[in-house]
């Protein structure tokens, strides 16, 4: 099963709460980032099925980690994790080659339609 | 969901904001009902509302939330129209989620019979659902108004064996992005065809600027299936249709939907213009500060007043004059944060004012009264502390006005007033105070009545005029009586009113004409943390009084006391008021000087202060005292002084009641 997930979020609370819903579903959390510099480490060391990315985040952010993953592995399946009103960045990652995003607060159906949808 | 204990507080503020908003749309909304704008903001606080007491676990309220969304959506989309009866309805789903916080605000997790409720919505909702489905299927797809040139490649397409459809999409209500969403959509699209027309413009559907349908004309190779497919394949998607447009392709068909279409859209033109404004208000931000926080920031910059004073004095008496110019420069920095600090700590009155159209509408509704409320003034500031304290005694005021002082429309009639009554609340700034006033024009106090039912209870009028027997009504004797209440139409807990707007260091007054109408101004400080205070000595300690309370001061002649069964009392206008003997209050030694008699005036009654010598008038700042010396009931607070002395702020009414309570 293609279920390894890699959550990138700056906020411990919000990588609890999705790593809980994760893992109550079926997934894997094979790591954990907390910025953008991180999650393309991680992501070179793991190569997760599954990224969720939040898009503000010290260091680098979403956008530009997601463009850096997708620069390592063109085939990197990433969701975009957003708040309200970061609309235009939501863009330029979908741009970017996100596959899809999910908005906070999370939604745990959303969350899970999202992931599914994802690794079909 | 243990976690989301530490969001509590933010959770409840934002809360209250938001259904604020909903109140306040929902009545906008009574009145223009077909304004898009306020539509959406009611959905947006609604769904917020919903997002975040799901998040916060608290389900019947999102529940409840969701369902009045439902309904919401059904105006959005035009498919229901706006009645005060689901106004009601949804009027009283708000005050059921306000009751929910407020319990929950307490600590309370209770289970709540929601079930009339969500019932009747749901109602509403599939009552008009019904009609909705008809007017969905195809006719308001888009491509009733495709341009020539749209046309034209339609056409052409058709000759590439390209296809060409309008598709209806609609997001899911609690979308969050629609933007993006909506993004999604004619990204995925465009990867297999040509979007050649959207509604709304593509710039708006980026934006999110639009309710959850939107509609495109789409050229593509693929057939009616994959295209829904396609679309379908987005998270969020509420519904998709899709239709071949090839009947469109035959001129003349689809002439009147192509008028009621342009119609629409220029409707929708206006309302986004005309509420433009609105939209911008809304944008205004804001931070939340916690209320302390403000207290010990006012505290800091007080003392550094203080020391700044102190400054002053040490250089003029060393003749420092090297530090005279920066001092002049501390002075006017020191100035400009009291100020700012006091601005920062007010709050506009209409905090508090803005919930009262809501409640004269449902006062009107329930006593079959037609009432308009006309607020003036909404923007005056005043200290957060007292417009916090100013709802309760506004309300009662409120209610009295609807309940007993307008009169019903036959009555009004009848007496040549104007069918509807009118509730006037103004609020502006005088000085360093604020004046609140309620009028109404209804049938006003009857003196006759009043006096009547004083005589009755025991209570001496002889040579009071009518405002003085009409301000009877303050007196706590008249609170209780039903009687009072029933012929004159007011009194209930008019003496809690006076005293809170006493404890607020303000004052009420009541004018009022029978027949006329009645009106009760309010003034109140500005602040409760800087007064206008009177320094007085009483055996060698220095006491500040507050200035707002005191009427006149008197040389005092002791031969003007008069002693009466132990009391002592002062003839003032006229009239024997009873006098206080500071010192002994405080059980002070009475110091030599020049005694002088301060004539206060709380309520409407005058209390006659000994004190051994006038100090001066200065403004202070009321620093509270500490939780050790709270229990010391004579005094207000303290205050530090320019030379660093610390002087006692004397809580008037309180030494005055005890008085009292020794004549009982």
């Amino acid at each position: 099963m293609s279920n390894r997930v890699l959550i990138v979020d700056d906020a411990i609370f919000m990588r609890m709460k999705l790593k809980d819903i994760l893992e109550k579903n079926g997934f894997e959390v094979v790591a954990e980032a907390q910025n953008g510099v991180e999650a393309v480490e991680k992501y070179n060391t793991e190569r997760p099925d599954l990224v969720t990315m939040d898009i503000t985040m010290p260091e680098m952010d979403g956008v530009a980690a997601l463009k850096a993953i997708k620069q390592l592995d063109p085939s990197a399946r990433v969701i975009m994790c957003s708040a309200m009103g970061q609309q235009s960045m939501v863009m330029d990652a979908i741009q970017a080659g996100a596959l899809d995003f999910i908005v906070k607060p999370f939604d745990n159906d959303r969350v899970l339609q999202s992931l599914n949808k994802a690794i079909k | 969901m243990d976690d989301n204990n530490r969001y509590i507080e933010i959770f409840f503020a934002e809360t209250d904001e938001y259904l604020q908003t909903l109140n306040e749309c929902l009545l906008e909304l009574e009145k223009n009902p077909g304004d898009g704008n306020i539509l959406d903001e009611i959905f947006r606080a609604a769904h917020t509302l919903k997002g975040m007491a799901a998040t916060m676990g608290y389900n019947n309220m999102a529940e409840l939330t969701h369902h009045m969304e439902s309904v919401f959506e059904l105006f959005r989309s035009g498919k229901s129209n706006v009645d005060s009866e689901i106004i009601s309805l949804i009027f009283k789903c708000l005050d059921k989620l306000s009751e929910i916080v407020e319990d929950l605000r307490e600590g309370n997790v209770l289970e709540y019979d929601l079930k009339d409720l969500i019932d009747a919505l749901d109602k509403v909702a599939s009552g008009q659902s019904n009609g909705q489905e008809n007017t969905v299927v195809g006719l308001d797809l888009l491509g009733d108004d495709i341009s020539d040139v749209d046309l034209m490649l339609i056409h052409s397409a058709y000759e590439k064996n390209y296809k060409a459809y309008s598709i209806k999409v609609e997001l899911s209500k609690d979308c969050l992005l629609k933007g993006a969403r909506a993004y999604m959509v004619i990204n995925g699209l465009d990867q297999q065809g040509e979007i050649i027309q959207s509604d709304p413009s593509t710039e708006v559907l980026e934006s999110g600027e639009f309710g959850n349908l939107f509609k495109l004309i789409y050229i593509t190779k693929l057939e009616k299936k994959a295209v829904v497919d396609l679309v379908e394949n987005n998270l969020e998607i509420e519904s998709v249709h899709v239709e071949e447009l090839n009947s469109y392709l035959e001129p003349g068909l689809t002439k009147e939907e192509k008028n009621t279409e342009t119609d629409h859209d220029k409707k929708s033109e206006e309302k986004s213009a005309s509420t433009g404004s609105q939209t911008s208000h809304s944008m205004n931000q804001y931070i939340r500060v916690d209320l302390n926080k403000l207290d010990s920031f006012m505290n800091l910059v007080s003392e550094l007043v203080i020391y700044r004073t102190r400054l002053e004095n040490v250089s003029k008496e060393e003749k420092a004059s090297a530090i005279n110019e920066p001092l002049e420069h501390v002075a006017r920095i020191t100035t400009e944060l009291q100020d700012l600090v006091l601005k920062i700590r007010m709050q506009p009155v209409n905090v508090v004012l803005n919930r009262f159209p809501r409640m004269v509408r449902d006062l009107a509704n329930e006593l079959n009264k037609d009432i308009e409320l006309i607020i003036e003034g909404e923007e005056t500031e005043l200290d957060r502390t007292v417009v916090s304290e100013l709802s309760e005694p506004l309300v009662h005021l409120i209610r009295n006005a609807a309940d007993h002082g307008i009169e019903t429309a036959e009555v009004r009639e009848s007496l040549g007033k104007p069918k509807k009554g009118l509730i006037k609340l103004s609020a502006y700034q005088e000085g360093n105070r604020v004046i609140i006033t309620i009028q109404d024009d209804g049938k006003g106090l009857d003196p006759e009545v009043i006096k009547e039912s004083a005589i009755r209870k025991g209570i001496n009028v002889d040579g009071l005029g009518d405002r003085e027997i009409i301000r009877l009504i303050f007196n706590q004797g008249f609170s209780t009586s039903k009687e009072v209440t029933n012929i004159s139409g007011r009194g209930v807990g008019m003496d809690v009113v006076r005293q809170k707007i006493e404890s607020l260091g303000g004052e009420i007054d009541v004018v009022s004409q029978v027949n006329k109408g009645t009106t009760f101004n309010i003034k109140l400080p500005l602040t409760l943390s800087i007064i206008q205070a009177l320094m007085v000595e009483v055996g060698q300690e220095i006491f500040a009084l507050p200035l707002g309370v005191i009427e006149r001061v008197i040389k005092l002649d002791q031969e003007e006391i008069i002693s009466t069964h132990g009391d002592e009392v002062y003839i003032y206008k006229n009239k024997a008021i009873p006098v206080i003997r500071v010192n002994e209050k405080l059980n002070l030694e009475t110091g030599e000087g020049n005694k002088h008699i301060i004539i206060i005036l709380l309520g409407d009654q005058y209390y006659g202060l000994i004190v051994d010598e006038l100090v001066g008038q200065q403004e202070i700042v009321i620093k509270k005292l500490g939780s050790v010396l709270s229990s010391m009931k004579e005094y207000l607070g303290a205050t530090i002084l320019g030379n660093g002395d610390i002087t006692l702020i004397l809580d008037l009414s309180n030494l005055c009641s005890e008085g009292n309570e020794d004549e009982i």
